[in-house]
């Protein structure tokens, strides 16, 4: 019997001190107070659906969030597509689960093309045309802005001057004061924009919204579908009061919808800096 | 026990009042200091405020009211069109963002908005997607600036930030265009408060009343709770790069908790007044100022408020203290004294009862002089053996109202005020007079009152001795006289024989003795008894002292005998012998003749034997020895015969 309760305790303590709590990665931000109590609440309920424990981990880059998760040090992160696929491209155990819906109820977003609408760009060559772009490994930034200036400008993007200036509401209002001519951005902040005379000029077809990715080597199978589970069955009264980008509902990820977006990436290379 | 407690009692009383009078000048002392700590904190607060307001005037007569601005302000006022709107919000935000950016950021404001006429948030610089809201019911400020169009300033609650309002209205060309407003961050009140007031860490209590329930929802997250009140918010340390370095800091913590801890902040908070709020803790001193900030509308929108140390405090806490302590120990000897003299009262009351009781009933006179000799205070008895009133004799001169000098004394003389003059105590007998001029004899004792090696008076204690002296005169006389001749008695007899028998060793003279006793003087007792005896003896005793000289000296012996002491016989023993014999003779004739005793004639004889001496080896006892041996050879022969030896 002692030999046993030894075993026993032995094990136990093994065990505990292997174990790690799970570990949640949300969106890279410069602001990390705002997007920790965007995704606390969801967490939260996580953590009381699973009864386990969910440790948050902040990067500032979605470099750096790929490196942490391919090291796996991250369980489950909030990624948009084209991160998610650049992650995928080298870590294929990146599966997306759940897809948030946009506002309008829609599982995918688009991106924009905006100007100012005081602005006439006629007058200007488009080689002299300044683009405002979000973040390299942006959906919205570089990849699908050179797809809609093709296709609005019949332009090269390659052939512009473009600069990265990090967010989608610094592209927006950028191009206000008049630092851009032009710029990609998401459609939905792009509408927040109207107000102060932001035009949206074209817009993208449906890009899959921002997903939960989860890590098939860090959780397991159970976990997983665990987790899909209690997400998917949240009721409209608790996600609508969890963050903004978050809380219009959520269901399970579609990924043909990212065939699209896969083969964009894998036509061109996005770079990493500016043109100007 | 009584007097005790009374005595602690009144002294716990005074230490009380003392204690509180203490207790308030402390009170006022550090209120005085409080005082003028919060009027620093004022007095910075408005000139710190005041100077923004100076900067941000030039800035809106020279940056916004530019034509290019008004312009755009003008085509706003005149399309109702949101496209057209839009794109002019956008061009105002195009055109002011350099300043916006350039300037109004790097002075510290944190907004920058433009209303319309009608209150509509036009365009937020600070928020430029949030616009279109109406702000006429819960901004008094844009409401005033648009109706009244005056400039308002102050402090207000906001849809993002609560802050210091500089609300202009615009009016160019007599079209109102609405109102612009520059806010200006509690942070950056706080940036330059903090340069005036280098000591101190600030934090800005905002009520929520201007802050969480005004605030979009979006915003709520720049406030968090305060330690000190529900009522009230401060801004998040994770926004405000000031209030974070005031919050985190050492010194505010540890006076919020002693605040929270011992105070009725809460309350405190609510009644919307500035207050100072010292704090000792641990030795060292903390103020915590509160300068109440109201609203355009006057109400308590927030608290500016400082956290410094302040050891004028303890300094003034040490020396009340001090104050305290030294007072109680004062006290406590205060006490002790008191105690000892209401004591030292009561036994001196106590003492002078008894003396004044020992002074009143004593059967002595006691009289007190002064240094001059008149008498201050006499006493019942004095007054009784005078015969005097106290107010006969009160501040007259003793030494010639009652004191008799029977030589003439003169003061310098009289005993009695040289014991004062001299500071001894005079013992003695005097002569007094009394008021009727009769005079008598006292016993007196004159002490001199001596005060610092000065004389400042006597007590003289004096007794009347008249029935003494003449008591005294009875008594020597029952001693030395027999009490039923009146004749001198043995121990006289002896007394002036001893004196006689000194005497002839210079004179030379001889000197006789002659013992007589009656004969068969006891048959007379026998028969007739004692009473016929002493009749007989008084009679014998008559004629003897009658027949002798007053120089001689004739006593009773005892019983029926008689000795007489004859002086003066002469040199010569013979001649002598012959002279007493001639007396004896003397002696028997006036013996002889009959007594008469009671009812009948009494013949008496006596026999006599005597002897003569002068300077030579006979005692007394042989004197006395001759002369009785002389008168029994005598009495055994026949009788009625004298016989010289």
């Amino acid at each position: 019997m002692r030999r046993f309760l030894c075993f026993f305790f032995t094990s136990f303590l093994c065990l505990s001190l292997e174990a790690r709590p799970i570990v949640f990665a949300p969106l890279p931000f410069f602001n990390t107070n705002k997007v920790l109590e965007d995704f606390f609440p969801m967490v939260n309920y996580l953590e009381e659906g699973m009864d386990e424990n969910i440790a948050f981990h902040y990067e500032k880059k979605y470099d750096d969030l790929i490196a942490a998760f391919k090291a796996n040090k991250v369980d489950i992160a909030y990624f948009g597509p084209l991160p998610f696929l650049a992650l995928q491209k080298s870590f294929p155990s990146a599966l997306p689960i759940i897809t948030f819906h946009e506002s309008d109820g829609a599982k995918g977003y688009r991106c924009a093309l905006v100007k100012f609408a005081g602005d006439t760009l006629s007058d200007i060559p488009t080689k002299k045309l300044k683009v405002a772009l979000t973040q390299p490994l942006s959906t919205c930034g570089y990849t699908k802005t050179k797809v809609l200036i093709n296709t609005y400008l019949h332009s090269n993007l390659d052939t512009m001057l473009y600069r990265y200036v990090g967010t989608h509401d610094e592209v927006g209002l950028s191009i206000v004061r008049g630092d851009f001519h032009i710029g990609g951005m998401k459609e939905s902040i792009a509408k927040e924009y109207t107000s102060l005379g932001l035009e949206i000029i074209d817009t993208t077809p449906l890009i899959p919204g921002f997903s939960l990715v989860v890590n098939t080597q860090t959780l397991s199978t159970e976990q997983i579908a665990k987790i899909k589970a209690i997400l998917l069955s949240t009721p409209k009264e608790v996600y609508e009061k969890w963050g903004k980008d978050i809380s219009y509902g959520m269901s399970e990820t579609d990924l043909k919808m990212f065939e699209n977006l896969k083969s964009d990436m894998e036509s061109f290379t996005i770079p990493h800096s500016g043109s100007f | 026990m009584r007097k005790f407690l009374a005595t602690a009692f009144c002294i716990t009383l005074a230490y009380i009042l003392f204690f509180s009078y203490v207790h308030s000048k402390m009170e006022e002392e550090r209120n005085v200091l409080l005082h003028n700590e919060n009027r620093i904190l004022e007095t910075s607060y408005k000139a710190v405020t005041q100077m923004f307001s100076i900067s941000i005037e030039n800035y809106f007569r020279y940056a916004i009211m530019q034509p290019s601005v008004l312009k755009i302000l003008h085509e706003v006022n005149d399309t109702n069109n949101s496209q057209e709107q839009a794109i002019l919000r956008g061009s105002l935000y195009r055109l002011l963002y350099p300043f916006y950016n350039d300037e109004l950021k790097k002075l510290g404001i944190r907004q920058f908005h433009f209303h319309t006429p009608k209150g509509d948030s036009f365009l937020r610089f600070h928020s430029p997607t949030e616009n279109g809201d109406n702000l006429m019911d819960i901004r008094p400020s844009i409401q005033k600036a648009n109706i009244e169009k005056k400039f308002v300033t102050g402090f207000e609650g906001g849809r993002v930030y609560p802050g210091f309002r500089y609300v202009f209205p615009i009016v160019n060309e007599g079209e109102h265009l609405g109102s612009v407003e520059v806010s200006l961050a509690y942070e950056n009140i706080e940036f330059e408060l903090a340069k005036l007031l280098s000591w101190s860490d600030h934090v800005l209590l905002l009520k929520k009343s201007i802050t969480t329930d005004l605030v979009f929802s979006a915003h709520k997250h720049h406030f968090m709770p305060s330690i000190l009140s529900d009522a009230f918010v401060i801004e998040n340390q994770k926004i405000s790069n000031v209030t974070a370095h005031s919050i985190e800091s050492e010194l505010t913590k540890k006076i919020n908790t002693i605040l929270k801890e011992r105070y009725d902040i809460e309350t405190k908070l609510l009644e919307g007044k500035n207050f100072s709020i010292p704090l000792v803790e641990n030795d060292e001193g903390y103020i915590a100022n509160f300068h109440a900030i109201y609203d355009l509308s006057n109400t308590l929108a927030a608290y500016a408020v400082t956290y410094s140390r302040l050891n004028d405090l303890v300094a003034i806490q040490h020396k009340y203290i001090t104050s305290l302590l030294f007072g109680f120990i004062t006290f406590v000897l205060i006490g002790i004294v008191l105690y000892l003299l209401v004591e030292q009262s009561r036994k001196t009351l106590r003492e002078k009862i008894q003396f004044e009781t020992i002074v009143e009933k004593t059967i002595n006179g006691v009289i007190l002089l002064n240094t001059k000799g008149e008498i201050t205070f006499i006493n019942a008895s004095a007054t009784t053996i005078l015969g005097y009133k106290l107010e006969d004799v009160l501040g007259k001169d003793a030494h010639t109202l009652i004191h008799v000098h029977p030589h003439n004394t003169t003061k310098e003389d009289c005993p009695i005020l040289n014991s004062m003059r001299y500071q001894r105590t005079y013992i003695g007998e005097e002569i007094f007079r009394k008021k009727d001029g009769e005079h008598f004899i006292v016993h007196l004792n004159a002490t001199p009152f001596v005060q610092d090696h000065h004389n400042i008076g006597s007590v003289v204690i004096f007794r009347d001795i008249t029935q003494d002296k003449e008591a005294q005169k009875m008594i020597e006389h029952l001693a030395y006289y027999d009490s039923l001749t009146e004749l001198p008695n043995r121990k006289l007899l002896l007394d002036r024989l001893t004196y006689t028998l000194a005497n002839t060793k210079r004179t030379q003279e001889f000197c006789g003795i002659l013992f007589i006793d009656l004969d068969n003087f006891k048959i007379l007792n026998d028969t007739k008894g004692h009473e016929y005896g002493d009749i007989l003896l008084k009679q014998v005793a008559k004629r003897l002292t009658r027949t002798l000289r007053l120089c001689d000296t004739v006593s009773r012996f005892g019983g029926d005998e008689f000795v007489v002491l004859v002086t003066k016989l002469g040199e010569e023993e013979k001649e002598a012998k012959e002279r007493m014999a001639q007396i004896g003779y003397k002696l028997l004739l006036s013996i002889a003749e009959p007594f008469r005793l009671i009812n009948f004639d009494y013949a008496c004889t006596a026999s006599i034997g005597g002897t003569v001496f002068k300077d030579d080896d006979k005692t007394i006892n042989d004197i006395l020895r001759d002369a009785d041996m002389a008168m029994y050879e005598v009495k055994k022969e026949r009788k009625n015969e004298i016989k010289i030896v």
